[in-house]
């Protein structure tokens, strides 16, 4: 299945800080029974995600790092994951700027792929 | 000191072990190096990095006076996301929020501005930051008002 369906607008670099690249940090994880796993255990982690063109998932620290510069992306925002599953997410990436809408996608994206725990709380940040 | 060589070890090793202490990084810097280290990370690091060093370094940071304050926004030099990282961390985990305090670190009115009047601190994913640390909120403003009793 298309990531693509969960998406109703890609996100755009802003003019005003696409020159502005940041450093920052990935995390090396897979996806086993609907849980981040990294090195065999459950990932706890609060940062950073992005969802590329082509639906790969990314997570650490800064979304422009993340994405290598993409222009484009599917979803940015930050994220907390705890024992494995994905408690709470917003919008919050200054490079690519996601609405409420965009939020929203990326909210059902991780829901229908039963990646968030039972108290799972998306919330849009006006910054 | 290599200012950037010293503020990338910094913030690897709170990436990699968030728990662990940074006195001996306190206890080896003078306060002009902190000021020009924070001043790096919020130039060069995306915002999560960024509040997660100053959420570190909460002590330190919060206790700097208003002119060390101003020569870190001078040394970001314009980056409008690294002004935009450390007007964040104020309205997300202190309790300074007014125009003035921005007006008088010569942040512009279009950064500040935008936050004035959100409310930010029962934000989910800011608690779980905080929390990532073993910091409790109280602990940040209670910092804060030591800091506004020595401007005054």
């Amino acid at each position: 299945m298309s990531v693509w369906i969960f998406f109703r607008q890609t996100l755009t670099v802003t003019d005003e800080t696409k020159s502005l690249y940041k450093l920052g940090y990935h995390i090396d994880f897979e996806i086993k029974d609907d849980k981040f796993i990294q090195k065999g255990r459950p990932v706890d982690f609060v940062g950073d995600y992005v969802i590329l063109l082509n639906g790969e998932l990314r997570i650490g620290e800064s979304h422009y790092h993340l994405s290598e510069i993409a222009k484009e992306v599917l979803s940015a925002g930050c994220i907390s994951i705890e024992n494995g599953k994905i408690t709470t997410i917003n919008n919050q990436s200054g490079h690519y700027t996601p609405s409420r809408k965009a939020l929203a996608d990326a909210a059902n994206f991780f829901v229908k792929n039963r990646l968030i725990s039972d108290s799972f709380e998306p919330e849009y940040i006006t910054f | 000191m290599n200012i950037s060589t010293y503020a990338q070890e910094i913030t690897k090793q709170i990436h990699e072990n968030p728990l662990l202490p940074v006195t001996e990084f306190e206890n080896k810097i003078s306060r002009n190096d902190f000021v020009e280290i924070s001043a790096w990370v919020l130039k060069n690091y995306g915002r999560t990095t960024c509040h997660k060093f100053l959420l570190k370094f909460n002590d330190t940071f919060t206790n700097l006076n208003l002119n060390e304050l101003r020569k870190c926004v001078q040394l970001i030099d314009n980056d409008i996301l690294g002004l935009d990282v450390l007007t964040a961390f104020y309205f997300f985990f202190t309790d300074i929020n007014s125009a003035d305090f921005f007006e008088e670190l010569n942040i512009p009115q279009k950064i500040y501005g935008k936050y004035i009047g959100n409310h930010y601190h029962d934000n989910p994913f800011n608690k779980k930051l905080l929390e990532s640390f073993g910091l409790e909120p109280d602990t940040i403003f209670s910092l804060q008002n030591v800091w506004k009793k020595q401007v005054a």
